[in-house]
């Protein structure tokens, strides 16, 4: 069986929402550039804090490492270069996450991949996320503009689930969080709007709620939407903080969307044949893998770092929004509320065990049975262990469930320097090969 | 001193004859912010689990290449059965390959009883002290579950003072090597403080006590060399000989910041009514180290300091590859140290110490400060 022709051709179309996504994603850093004329105070950071925090203080811009750098990388190849080899001038070693030495060798170049200058950072804001470069970079952002830096420690445990435990660990962020509130008060000289906060906490969550029934509808067969397109919108309103109102609108039109292609069968790839599932990232310089998985009919509909966004697993397996998810914040009215509010997935993460590796690879399982994946693909990245850390346990996992799984590896947010793409495209031809597919021929 | 160095040579023997003759439990720890008085306070023997370099390559299977040598060394040694006596385990939230190598212990190793302490890595943030004390509470209640035994106040109060005088007896230790020639070696110095991770405190303070006495009667060497500081990640008995081969060279380390060196006892716990506030209160103001200085880089003035008090001429940057951590607080030391003329050399390797290649490296490190 040489050559392989699909059997199965479903109608595909572009997304409609897809320039409404760009020209948010657009404006939003658009207010970075401007931020010195309209005296905006531009956070670097802020990754733990919700969009919700930034209505409440509309004088800062919270712009995050990972998007940035992750569309740095994307835009070009020797940019991101000319910055990691800045970063590493300063002493830093190689094995930095791609990420952290993009948008940190960027700042010391002081140029912005979107040309001019590298926009000053005012305050810095970071989380450790139990990711060793988070908390670095922080330091490194604050010495270098000599900017005011509040940190926040995210702590938790292995083990037995225990609310007790978990309680205290989130009565510590909680504190934190409402601590950061006046640090930022202190540090811009604006008083904090609890008001606005609180509404556009309502909002995230609604706008959250959405996110997650556009996941849902990725169950469906066609997948109406494949996660390299994902990528490209599930940061918004998350990492990517951009208006909030319109946020929650393009969100309604992307769940509408993609509603309507699932009862209608329109899919994301036309000869969709084999489901997989992604790990984190892929190289962001190496897009074009998900469309090279396309020629066999392979296509990617779900990844860990998306999550299932609040869906709540089912006795069938499936996954699908909690009865009345947006009612459950309703009640909150004060700044402390919606703190608390923010941080129940915390807790509810790890009052379930999910900080344990077992618990990880034992929800990807279901995922992956939710999701109908046939196999999924596991990157571990060259540059920064805490995308990784799980990953080799998760593999053995899947082989003894006997599900295929091809580990292979990259730097995700790096320079495409130490990236070979055909050996990379050779491993997935064998991967897919061993799955009995070839790839498709009209 | 001899013996010191004997115990290291087989470092699993005393734990072994401990549990034999005890009947007590043996509980391996993986980072030193584990508490070990409350450990010690239940009747168990605390033992730090050390690490050797994976020269099989064992642990690839569950950790990925990226991870440093010292983690994946550490799980090489639980799955090659090196530490089969271990009744449980225990962690506290360090650097991610650390506990990297915990979670698959965890998942692959079999053990009785398993504990991760939450540890903050911001330790400049109040509320976070809060939450650590409440960790110990968790970790009483699990360890008086475990053992069957009631951790009473009587009982912290002797850890508390067995681990106090052996953290007190290193400082002597150390003292002695602030003077010009001193009398102790780095090596037997380091010897020192690694045999007290691996026994009985009450144990090892009787031959910390018999040693301090025989170096105050030793003769001050004629020229111990150039005077050398040793900074970076942990590499157990690799530093140990890692240091050895630095003094057949015409040089001394005079002092380090280790985490299994000076960093692990210099701080003591401080008296107070509420015991376990005492503990965690000590565990917090340890001197810094890489993964737990988030915020003021307090480990460069604590590293400068220190360097200035012992009169160092040459820092040794030793450094695994992929120590994340100390990787990233490299240039702010580097260039605290240029501010101060003390020269620094960069030891980055791969846990494996290629005798020749390192001696050749150190051999010009200290040629340059001689001249």
């Amino acid at each position: 069986m040489l050559i392989q022709r699909p059997e199965k051709r479903w109608e595909t179309r572009p997304l409609e929402c897809w320039n409404k996504a760009k020209e948010l994603r657009k404006q939003f850093y658009q207010k970075e550039s401007t931020a010195k004329e309209t005296n905006t105070f531009i956070i670097g950071g802020g990754d733990s804090l919700g969009m919700g925090m930034m209505v409440g203080m509309p004088v800062c811009h919270f712009i995050h490492p990972n998007p940035l750098a992750a569309e740095m990388v994307n835009a070009s190849d020797s940019f991101p270069r000319e910055c990691r080899a800045a970063f590493e001038a300063k002493g830093y070693g190689h094995d930095w996450c791609g990420y952290m030495a993009s948008y940190l060798g960027s700042m010391m170049l002081n140029r912005s991949f979107r040309g001019g200058e590298f926009p000053r950072r005012d305050i810095s804001v970071t989380g450790n996320d139990l990711c060793n470069f988070f908390f670095k970079h922080g330091q490194l952002e604050s010495e270098y503009w000599d900017i005011p830096m509040h940190h926040e420690d995210s702590m938790t445990y292995y083990g037995e689930p225990d609310p007790e435990r978990a309680n205290a660990l989130v009565e510590c962020l909680v504190a934190q969080n409402l601590d950061l509130i006046e640090f930022l008060e202190k540090a811009t000289g604006k008083k904090f709007d609890d008001e606005a906060y609180v509404e556009s906490f309502k909002r995230g969550r609604r706008t959250g709620v959405l996110r997650a029934e556009v996941i849902e509808t990725l169950q469906n067969i066609p997948a109406p939407l494949d996660e390299k397109s994902g990528y490209s919108l599930f940061t918004l309103g998350g990492l990517v903080g951009s208006d909030p109102e319109q946020t929650e609108k393009l969100w309604e039109m992307i769940r509408d969307e993609m509603r309507w292609r699932a009862e209608n069968q329109i899919a994301a790839v036309a000869t969709e044949r084999y489901r997989f599932k992604d790990g984190f990232p892929p190289p962001w310089y190496c897009l074009n893998y998900y469309r090279y998985m396309e020629e066999y009919g392979a296509v990617c509909v779900s990844v860990n770092y998306g999550g299932t966004g609040g869906l709540e697993e089912q006795p069938d397996g499936s996954y699908k929004l909690p009865k009345n998810p947006v009612e459950r914040f309703e009640n909150i009215k004060t700044r402390e509320d919606a703190v608390r509010a923010q941080l129940s997935g915390w807790r509810n993460f790890m009052a379930g065990g999910l900080p344990n590796p077992e618990g990880n690879s034992e929800r990807l399982l279901k995922w992956i049975k939710a999701f109908k994946c046939d196999g999924v693909i596991l990157q571990l990245q060259r540059n920064g262990i805490g995308c990784v850390d799980k990953e080799r346990e998760e593999t053995i996992r899947m082989v003894e469930e006997g599900i295929p799984v091809m580990n292979w590896e990259t730097s995700h947010a790096g320079s495409r320097t130490d990236f070979d793409e055909n050996r990379m495209f050779d491993q997935l031809d064998t991967f897919m090969e061993s799955q009995g597919l070839r790839k498709l021929v009209d | 001193m001899e013996r010191f160095q004997k115990l290291l040579e087989d470092p699993h023997k005393y734990a072994k004859e401990w549990k034999e003759k005890t009947g007590g439990k043996v509980m391996g720890y993986f980072c030193p912010y584990i508490p070990e008085e409350l450990v010690y306070a239940a009747g168990a023997l605390p033992v730090r689990v050390l690490s050797e370099p994976d020269a099989d390559g064992i642990s690839y299977r569950y950790l990925y290449a990226t991870f440093c040598p010292k983690s994946r060394g550490v799980l090489a040694q639980g799955l090659n059965g090196t530490y089969s006596y271990l009744d449980g385990i225990s962690h506290a939230q360090c650097c991610e390959g650390m506990s990297g190598a915990y979670s698959s212990w965890r998942l692959h190793i079999p053990h009785e009883h398993e504990w991760f302490v939450s540890m903050p890595s911001d330790l400049d943030n109040p509320w976070a002290l809060t939450a650590l004390r409440s960790e110990m509470s968790a970790l009483k209640k699990d360890l008086e579950k475990w053992t069957g035994k009631t951790i009473t106040e009587e009982a912290l109060d002797h850890a508390i003072e067995v681990y106090n005088t052996s953290r007190s007896l290193m400082r002597q230790v150390y003292e002695l090597r602030r003077a010009a020639n001193p009398k102790v070696t780095g090596a037997e110095a380091f010897e020192m403080v690694l045999s007290s991770q691996i026994m009985d405190k009450e144990e090892h303070n009787k031959l910390l006590k018999d040693a301090i006495s025989k170096l105050s009667g030793r003769e001050k060497r004629d020229d111990n060399g150039v005077r050398l500081m040793m900074l970076g990640s942990d590499c157990d008995f690799g530093d140990a000989t890692l240091t050895r081969l630095i003094e057949s060279m015409g040089a001394t380390i005079v002092i380090d910041r280790l985490c299994n060196g000076s960093n692990y006892f210099w701080n003591n716990v401080i008296p107070q009514e509420d015991r376990l506030l005492a503990i965690t209160q000590r565990y917090w103001d340890k001197p810094r180290c890489a993964v737990k200085d988030e915020t003021f880089r307090r480990r460069v003035v604590d590293v400068i300091g220190l360097a200035i008090d012992y009169n160092v001429q040459g820092v040794i940057y030793n450094v695994h590859r992929f120590c994340t951590p100390n990787h990233a607080d490299r240039p702010p030391i580097i260039e605290a140290l240029k501010k101060r003329f003390i020269h620094f050399h960069d030891l980055e390797h791969d846990g494996t110490f290629p005798m020749g290649d390192l001696q050749s490296r150190i051999e010009t490190f200290i040629d340059v400060i001689r001249k």
